[in-house]
């Protein structure tokens, strides 16, 4: 999912690609390891409000009106599959089979979809600040030829991208429209869409592939392009996300923020608001690194 | 480098595409190449760069500096030997402009300094530093074609070879293009090596022509000459840009041939040679019932500006209406909503009472039919002849064989009907695309840029298909940058810009009222008949209005 990239001007856009990971990395880790609604509630919100900084407000709501039916979905099922739970709220009996509507599946379910939705957004936010370039920047040192292999299939997937929008449209005139008619008819469209798609594609990227040739492209050992160096502000931000993560897993490793036994699930202890703080403090640490960037202006 | 003797054959076929070529490109030359479709342009091209030579077979040889082409190291040839497409989405595979410029010098293992230094003097050069960190998907036509320049240069080649550089670029835009690239040969001394088919510019900047008729080298030699020539061959008279092709064919003993508006002026003046309007120039065919009707159409993509503001558009039954405008006007846009193919977020397009989009699909390609700027979107994959077929059959057409017959004849398709769709070449291509239109006898026609890189015969024989047609009652709305063509075939005019058209107007004095969009002859002879665009539209006459006798001029410096 994608909603833009970030202005080049803005802080989080300037941090070194490595220390981008690396807070990524420890973004998810915490988005995995808690199933207290109350810190679900808390992610979901520094993220959604971090987004909507980042990116345009309009987009951000079109990806919510799409995350927020998966959401439902799960919500749903949870409640569906959870007959078991405790604190039986609502039942409903038709013939032989009983629903039951359970606290721990309304609990366990909410939980779930709303770090889906924090998951997704954090995806998002990953992909508005490491773009391809940073990516293969990071993995060409370790993975030169996936770093390489990555470059291309996405530039090669962008136009494989753009080239099916504009068959869907055009092959109308060959009486191809893949919204009308039986499931049966729409699939058979689609894959003789698929097949024009490939033919055209596959002549395409052989050019493509010739032209790389032509400039070099398997001749030499290759090198790579240094585009990024390391800054002061980098370290700043790296230590202050690092120093928040370590404070905060720490809690966790404590207990603080999960519970093993679904059945035993809770809204949140007291315990939980003593996270609630750092939590957001490291989900916005880039709009306070904002902050400090621009107070440092000259 | 020298060719000596090259003969090449592709794989499977009896018949040479080059036959016997031997040619000599000095260092520092800038050399056009000019031929017809078919005529092996692109393919001596490749058989310039190692990595670019198609499987075939060979004899004759290619040297350069006096080694054999074929012995060049990958290296050598990558850093001596630039190469630049056609099709400006082909080259790019990296997904910013800085990276882009970066990866042949990846390729060759610089280290960071070096390359940083390359970039930036490049970038500076070509204009590209407000760029530089721009997606590649995010640019324009003409910004890509320069990045590909750019991406080649950053090498330092000796020579760059481009071929048909500007076929999908606006005029300005290709303008603009070549304009870079004659910076590129004059400043750097590169050599040159390019083919194309819109010779008016190119022809002004190049110091050496070759003609290729068949496979074989017909000329080279200097330009003024090389058009004498091509206005002698059949095959390439229509090649001859507009300028050196009026003083040709008004036999107008210039030497060397103007090739520019004010090169001609001065020719004219020099020669105080007088023209009077021949024909009758200023005839019109007002159209009046209206068959597709465009209300307040407003068209804009996720984010973006509008491409389409609050737009109005009335087009007459039998009108043939040419739309003009820059690439990214919002042209092709307007073109698929009056199709039906997506529909704008605010406004109506009927076709008489009907919402276009709203009609079934079947019914809608029975009453319009629709050219798209590239071709292949709209081919299935098979040969020629089934594609024709399974369209009749689509559209419910009786005697099927015989319909796809004869659009196979009025296409010039026929000798390559067992041809898949997607091996012809793009002028083939194109004509396949308007008989697939043309097969369901639509009521309106909708063409998208008809004659983008294509050669001036196809486009001729593209005009009067389309002409039969109109003529037989067919309404027709063609997007379009190519002024000449027209100027030549349209009924009427008008400009698209900030999403908006202007009031369609008559074509000549919608022609002959422009600045600046208007043809070559129009702008040559603008002071003496403001009302001509082309040569045949004037004759030359004393100052009394009577017709001179060409044998009483003498030989004119221009």
């Amino acid at each position: 999912m994608n909603v833009g990239t970030l202005a080049s001007t803005s802080f989080f856009s300037q941090v070194h690609p490595a220390v981008v990971a690396v807070y990524f990395i420890e973004l998810f880790t915490l988005l995995l390891v808690f199933n207290h609604l109350v810190l679900a509630i808390a992610l979901f919100g520094g993220l959604l409000a971090i987004s909507c900084w980042y990116f345009s407000r309009q987009r951000i709501i079109s990806v919510l009106k799409g995350v927020g039916s998966l959401m439902a979905v799960i919500v749903l099922f949870n409640l569906l599959l959870n007959q078991n739970g405790r604190g039986l709220l609502w039942h409903l009996t038709l013939g032989p089979v009983t629903f039951r509507l359970t606290r721990t599946g309304l609990l366990y379910g909410c939980t779930m979809a709303i770090l889906l939705g924090a998951m997704i957004l954090a995806f998002i936010l990953f992909n508005g600040i490491l773009t391809t370039p940073k990516i293969s920047y990071l993995l060409f040192p370790v993975v030169p030829r996936l770093a390489m292999l990555l470059t291309i299939s996405l530039r090669l997937v962008s136009l494989f991208t753009q080239k099916f929008r504009r068959l869907v449209m055009f092959q109308k005139t060959r009486g191809i429209v893949v919204t009308e008619g039986p499931w049966g008819q729409r699939i058979q469209k689609t894959g003789r869409l698929m097949r024009i798609l490939l033919i055209d594609s596959v002549s395409s990227a052989m050019e493509t592939a010739v032209l790389m040739e032509a400039r070099g492209f398997g001749a030499h050992k290759r090198s790579h392009y240094q585009t990024y160096s390391w800054q002061p502000h980098d370290i700043v931000f790296g230590l202050g996300g690092l120093l928040l993560f370590v404070v905060i897993i720490g809690f966790r490793w404590r207990g603080f923020g999960w519970t093993t036994d679904v059945y035993q699930m809770t809204v949140g202890t007291s315990a939980d608001w003593w996270l609630v703080l750092p939590l957001l403090a490291f989900v916005g640490l880039p709009v306070l690194g904002e902050g400090m960037y621009r107070l440092w202006e000259n | 480098m020298q060719i000596d003797h090259l003969t090449f054959t592709y794989s499977g076929q009896a018949k040479p595409t080059l036959n016997d070529i031997s040619l000599s490109i000095a260092p520092g030359a800038f050399v056009t190449i000019v031929g017809a479709t078919g005529s092996g342009k692109t393919t001596l091209l490749k058989q310039l760069k190692p990595e670019l030579r198609p499987a075939g077979e060979s004899s004759g040889q290619v040297m350069f500096h006096g080694q054999l082409l074929t012995a060049l190291s990958s290296d050598v040839s990558a850093q001596q030997l630039g190469y630049v497409a056609q099709d400006p989405q082909t080259q790019p595979i990296m997904a910013t402009v800085i990276e882009e410029l970066a990866f042949p010098l990846e390729n060759l293992g610089f280290n960071s300094a070096a390359m940083t230094m390359r970039i930036a003097e490049l970038s500076n050069f070509l204009g590209l530093d407000k760029l530089l960190h721009q997606s590649i998907d995010s640019l324009s036509g003409g910004q890509l074609q320069l990045v590909n320049l750019a991406s080649v240069l950053a090498l330092k080649p000796e020579v760059i070879l481009l071929d048909e550089p500007t076929a999908q670029l606006d005029p300005t835009t290709a303008q603009n293009f070549l304009t870079i690239l004659q910076q590129v040969h004059d400043e750097l001394g590169i050599t040159i090596v390019l083919t194309e088919h819109r010779l008016s510019r190119v022809l002004s900047m190049a110091n050496q022509l070759v003609l290729l008729t068949a496979g074989r080298v017909t000329y080279a030699g200097p330009v003024s000459d090389g058009l004498r020539q091509m206005h002698q061959t059949a095959e390439l008279r229509a090649f001859v840009p507009p300028i050196p092709e009026f003083f040709l064919a008004h036999d107008l003993p210039v030497q060397p041939l103007p090739l520019t508006v004010t090169a001609g002026r001065q020719a004219l003046q020099t020669g105080n040679w007088q023209f009077s309007a021949q024909g009758d120039v200023n005839k019109l065919k007002v159209a009046t019932d209206p068959l597709l009707t465009a209300k307040a159409i407003t068209r804009y993509y996720d984010g973006g500006e509008a491409v389409l503001r609050q737009l109005d558009l009335t087009v007459h039954t039998g009108d043939w209406l040419a739309i003009i405008g820059k690439n990214g006007s919002g042209k092709s846009t307007l073109l698929t909503i009056l199709a039906g193919l997506q529909k704008p977020q605010h406004g109506k397009a009927r076709l008489r009472q009907q919402i276009v989009w709203k009609l079934k699909n079947n019914e809608r390609i029975k009453q319009i039919g629709y050219l798209s700027q590239n071709p292949t979107e709209q081919f299935s994959g098979d040969t020629v002849v089934a594609e024709l077929t399974a369209q009749a059959k689509l559209l419910g057409r009786t005697d099927v064989d015989q319909v796809v017959q004869d659009m196979l004849a009025t296409c010039h398709l026929t000798k390559v009907a067992a041809q898949n769709a997607f091996d012809l070449s793009g002028g083939q291509q194109q004509l396949l695309g308007l008989g697939l239109a043309l097969i369901a006898q639509p009521e309106l026609l909708l063409l998208d840029e008809p004659t983008k890189g294509l050669d001036p015969d196809t486009k001729q024989h593209i005009g009067h298909i389309l002409q039969r047609a109109h003529r037989s009652g067919l309404t027709i709305i063609m997007a379009s940058h190519d002024m000449d063509f027209c100027a030549a075939f349209a009924t009427s005019c008008t400009f698209m810009f900030d999403g908006q058209v202007s009031t369609p107007q008559a074509t000549r004095p919608f022609f002959t009222k422009n600045f600046l969009s208007t043809t070559a002859v129009n702008r040559l002879l603008r002071q003496q008949v403001p009302s001509a665009l082309f040569w045949q539209d004037v004759r030359r006459t004393t100052k009394g209005g009577e017709l001179q006798s060409n044998n009483d001029d003498k030989l004119t410096g221009a």
